[in-house]
């Protein structure tokens, strides 16, 4: 036991299992690789969390909901050329009406409509906003490659950096 | 072709053998023709830390390890591949770092017995095979890894005591 605000390392059981296989099957792989998910969630975790808490009276911060701002669908594949339907999940954890407005993000093979979404929540009310993403016909095929699509939030006005994300992958042939 | 101590309680598409985790045995002789090895034995560290315990987590490592390599030099064609799994803890419990695979190793039980168990790898695995050791953090699924008995200890849903829920929460 610790006190519980201690970090957790940790790997999905699915990553773990692929990386299993493509250590058996890439023969360049050789030596000591450490399997853990990407410092880069982490920190979204992070901040998602730190955001949770400033919106959360004290001493709430106990059960911090992983979940009350999200990008569905979190994996995606999409063809080059393609449009696919999104959804931003929020839910406002604070006492107050909170606007939240969020800017998506992401590699120049992907744009956004709109580029910002804005909505007002009541208090502990929970809705999304939907936006669409469109594929250049000219995105570069490659089925592993994950264009990480970020989104940045604001509450009120206050800007926090990006709180959620989403993979897509860009793919002729999904399947 | 999935080697443990005990038949496993899901069924699959692999053949079950019993072993001890410890000793060279009838199991080896499915060892031959195997496309790769992959050890992840080891007695589970989801119990209380008593020196029993730490003990028995540190020994069913190593000795599992080192029972896979004897086994193996009996093998004419080993496969050409052995992936051991041990752990990120390796690197102990530092509280601001983020560690990388060169990282120094911490200190404490996990450390003593991921090196332990590396260093059994090391000794246990013929050089013809590849060597490929995955430190894993904890593991996490819906329904299986640590995530179910976490989710145990967690209330379904943020909770504020003093006044009631609002519709929609």
């Amino acid at each position: 036991m610790s006190h519980g605000r201690q970090g957790i390392s940790w790997i999905h059981i699915n990553d773990m299992s692929r990386l299993i296989t493509r250590a058996i099957a890439n023969d360049a792989m050789e030596g000591a690789y450490k399997a853990t998910a990407a410092a880069e969630h982490r920190r979204y975790v992070e901040r998602r969390e730190a955001l949770w808490q400033e919106l959360v009276p004290a001493p709430a911060d106990l059960g911090i909901d992983f979940f009350w701002a999200r990008l569905l669908p979190y994996q995606s594949r999409l063809q080059p050329g393609a449009d696919g339907d999104f959804i931003l999940e929020l839910r406002n954890p604070s006492d107050a009406p909170t606007t939240f407005t969020a800017r998506l993000a992401c590699t120049t093979a992907v744009t956004v409509e709109p580029e910002t979404l804005s909505i007002t929540l009541e208090p502990g009310i929970k809705d999304s906003v939907a936006c669409r993403l469109r594929v250049a016909d000219d995105a570069p095929d490659d089925p592993r490659r994950r264009h990480l699509i970020t989104v940045s939030i604001d509450t009120d006005g206050k800007p926090h950096g990006p709180i959620t994300e989403a993979l897509l992958v860009v793919e002729s042939a999904p399947g | 072709m999935r080697l443990s101590r005990h038949v496993p309680e899901v069924r699959g598409p692999w053949e079950h053998v019993v072993w001890d985790g410890r000793t060279v045995g009838d199991w080896t002789k499915h060892l031959k023709g195997a496309a790769a090895v992959v050890n992840l034995s080891g007695r589970t560290v989801d119990s209380i830390k008593t020196s029993d315990h730490c003990d028995e987590i540190l020994r069913s490592r190593v000795e599992a390890t080192l029972a896979i390599g004897k086994a193996l030099r009996d093998v004419k064609k080993p496969s050409p591949v052995w992936v051991q799994i041990t752990t990120a803890h390796i690197y102990g419990d530092p509280p601001d770092v983020v560690c990388d695979e060169d990282s120094a190793f911490g200190y404490g039980l996990a450390p003593i017995v991921g090196k332990a168990w590396e260093e059994a790898y090391s000794k246990a695995v013929p050089p013809s095979m590849r060597q490929v050791i995955l430190r894993t953090s904890f593991v996490l699924g819906k329904n299986s890894g640590a995530f179910p008995k976490m989710k145990m200890l967690c209330p379904a849903r943020p909770r504020r005591s003093r006044e009631p829920r609002p519709a929609g929460y």
